[in-house]
């Protein structure tokens, strides 16, 4: 009797464990599969496709049919090839500005973490002076200075993002900088760069892995915002946010036309969130 | 008597803090003097706090030091260029307290323990492979923990890659700082045996800190006793053990359990009260808001045993304090 009772107990916890393993396969196993998806339709569509993206191929307007499965839009262009094609400089845009935030940020914030003191105050005092500002007004004002090609916009919106990373990897480096084997490879004369490479980033790579699906996601709205506003990627090479903005004032008569690039929005920014979810609670199962 | 390995004068480390307006100082070695032999094992105790793991991160280099001088091999290591200092450095390494977070999860045994060679620069990769092996055997790992990581083996093995590690950079003194106090006890005489294997078989000199007397005296050739950041009382393993003069080290030694049955029961001295705060310690003899035997004297003036070790020891008992 005793010894059930244990053996029960005891079972308990690893089945549990074994849901939330589940759990979390499921969160990433169906963001990866979305993402990919979309990542191959992207690619596959064009090419399949009779039409290319600036071809006007019938009337403007028309609705979803066989020939045009999403509909045309405004000028008579194919929207389903224009939506899937958007997705790459869209997602061009957002994926170049995460990893140029995600570089600048991390060094940024180690070298922050890593040094203390003074170095830390006016590396973060700079940071926070960034983030005063509205980040959308800043990157508007931004690309209205440097022109709205598509290099700037990554180097504007990858600018913005730079404080969340410096944040998460300063606030890592900082708990690690008080682990015994920080300190070990100090007493062993490995110098200051040579000891943030092999035992600081090694370590904070999980959070910022984490940090990095929630940018893509953020970058790749803010990049959408921008398109809508006119300030992205300037036609004809087809955005989402574009799309949206270009059919506003017909979305009564021709709803797909924004149907489209909107679901494609959002399915991308799920996918993210989704992959960002499961990872967040496989490598950081206290976090809920 | 030869020179010694290590000299230490008038050491000294503040800690500035802030608690809200005031700015404050934490006093966590003051004024500490010492010699350390050649060979011997010098083991340094006191309660948590009293600054004694200060005083071993500042031999290595782990903290800057307020004031006072380290001399290795005659060598004052404070007036030395930067380089030059980080070189000689080398030749005292440190083994930490817990093995569980002094070894990067995320290393291969092999990566740890030649960490230090590869940051030397001057070493090559087949010497490098040559000695770290040559180091795993000495402490008596086997060759295919090479491969592993740190979470693949107990706490005394893990223990034993960090002395590795120590080891491999071929030191002269080894500072351990409670290197068996996060042990499981049945561990902690292996790994105290090992560094007594290694002592006489390497002829290192050691610095043990720890805060268990008894394992203290098991390893040491003499013992310095610390309280609130100063040593209040330094001589031979045997005459602190068995003539202790500090009424702070008498208290400490009658602590110690007897673990024979029938044994004559020592007496047990029981310090009321808790340690001062080494913000604000005490005037004169830090000791004396808990002495038994305190007066006034021990307020207005601080019993000290420095001058003593300065003028060459006539004995190798010293005590700090005014009616020992």
């Amino acid at each position: 009797m005793a010894e059930t009772h244990q053996a029960s107990a005891r079972h308990e916890p690893s089945q549990k464990r074994g849901l939330s393993l589940l759990r979390q396969n499921l969160l990433i196993q169906s963001g990866a599969l979305l993402l990919v998806l979309i990542f191959v339709g992207s690619i596959v569509v064009p090419i399949l496709s009779p039409y290319a993206a600036t071809d006007m191929v019938g009337m403007s307007l028309s609705p979803p049919s066989a020939e045009t499965p999403f509909g045309t839009d405004l000028l008579g262009r194919d929207v389903m090839t224009r939506t899937f094609e958007a997705t790459r400089s869209s997602m061009l845009v957002a994926l170049g500005a995460t990893f140029l935030s995600i570089a600048v940020g991390t060094i940024w914030g180690t070298v922050a973490g890593f040094r203390g003191g003074r170095t830390d105050a006016w590396l973060m005092r700079l940071l926070d002076v960034l983030q005063a500002f509205p980040p959308l007004l800043l990157a508007i004002a931004l690309v209205a200075v440097l022109g709205s090609s598509t290099g700037n916009l990554i180097l504007t919106m990858g600018g913005l993002f730079v404080p969340q990373f410096a944040r998460v990897a300063r606030a890592s480096t900082m708990s690690l900088r008080q682990r015994q084997f920080v300190r070990a490879a100090e007493v062993l004369g490995v110098p200051a760069w040579r000891n943030v490479l092999t035992h600081i980033l090694p370590n904070i790579s999980t959070p910022l892995i984490i940090e990095t699906t929630s940018t893509i996601t953020a970058s790749l709205l803010t990049e959408s915002a921008l398109s809508f506003l006119g300030m992205g990627i300037q036609p004809p090479t087809p955005t989402w946010g574009a799309m949206i903005a270009e059919s506003t004032s017909v979305m009564t008569n021709a709803p797909w036309l924004v149907l489209a690039p909107g679901a494609a929005i959002m399915l991308v920014v799920l996918g993210f969130l989704l992959l960002g979810d499961g990872l967040r609670d496989k490598f950081d199962p206290k976090a809920k | 008597m030869t020179d010694p390995i290590l000299q230490v004068r008038g050491l000294t480390k503040h800690f500035p803090v802030r608690s809200g307006r005031h700015r404050m100082v934490i006093q966590a070695v003051d004024n500490v003097t010492l010699d350390i032999q050649q060979g011997e094992t010098l083991g340094l105790v006191g309660e948590s706090g009293c600054g004694k793991s200060t005083i071993a991160q500042l031999l290595v280099g782990l903290h800057e030091a307020t004031a006072g001088q380290v001399t290795f091999n005659g060598e004052a290591l404070q007036s030395m260029p930067r380089k030059e200092r980080k070189r000689v450095r080398r030749q005292l390494q440190y083994v930490f307290q817990d093995p569980n977070d002094s070894l990067d999860p995320r290393m291969k045994v092999r990566d740890i323990i030649a960490e230090g060679l590869w940051a030397d620069g001057s070493i090559g990769r087949k010497e490098i492979i040559k000695r770290v092996e040559e180091v795993l055997d000495r402490v008596g790992l086997p060759r295919d923990a090479l491969g592993r990581f740190p979470h693949e083996f107990s706490g005394g093995q893990r223990q034993r890659i960090g002395i590795a590690r120590a080891l491999v950079m071929r030191p002269q003194i080894i500072v351990a700082d409670e290197p068996i106090s996060a042990l499981d006890v049945s561990v902690q005489a292996q790994i105290l045996n090992l560094l007594g294997d290694l002592k006489r078989e390497l002829g290192l000199t050691y610095v043990f800190v720890a805060h268990n007397l008894a394992a203290v005296a098991y390893v040491s050739d003499r013992i310095a006793v610390m309280y609130l950041g100063r040593i209040v009382e330094i001589g031979t393993t045997r005459e602190i053990m068995s003539s202790a003069r500090h009424p702070y080290t008498k208290a400490l030694l009658s602590a110690i359990p007897e673990p024979e049955i029938g044994a004559e029961r020592r007496e047990r001295i029981t310090l009321s009260g808790d340690v001062p705060s080494p913000v604000n310690p005490p005037s004169g003899c830090r000791f004396r808001t808990r002495c038994p035997i305190a007066t006034e004297l021990c307020a207005n003036e601080a019993p000290s045993l420095a001058g003593e070790i300065e003028s060459g020891p006539a004995t190798t008992h010293l005590v700090a304090c005014h009616f020992a």
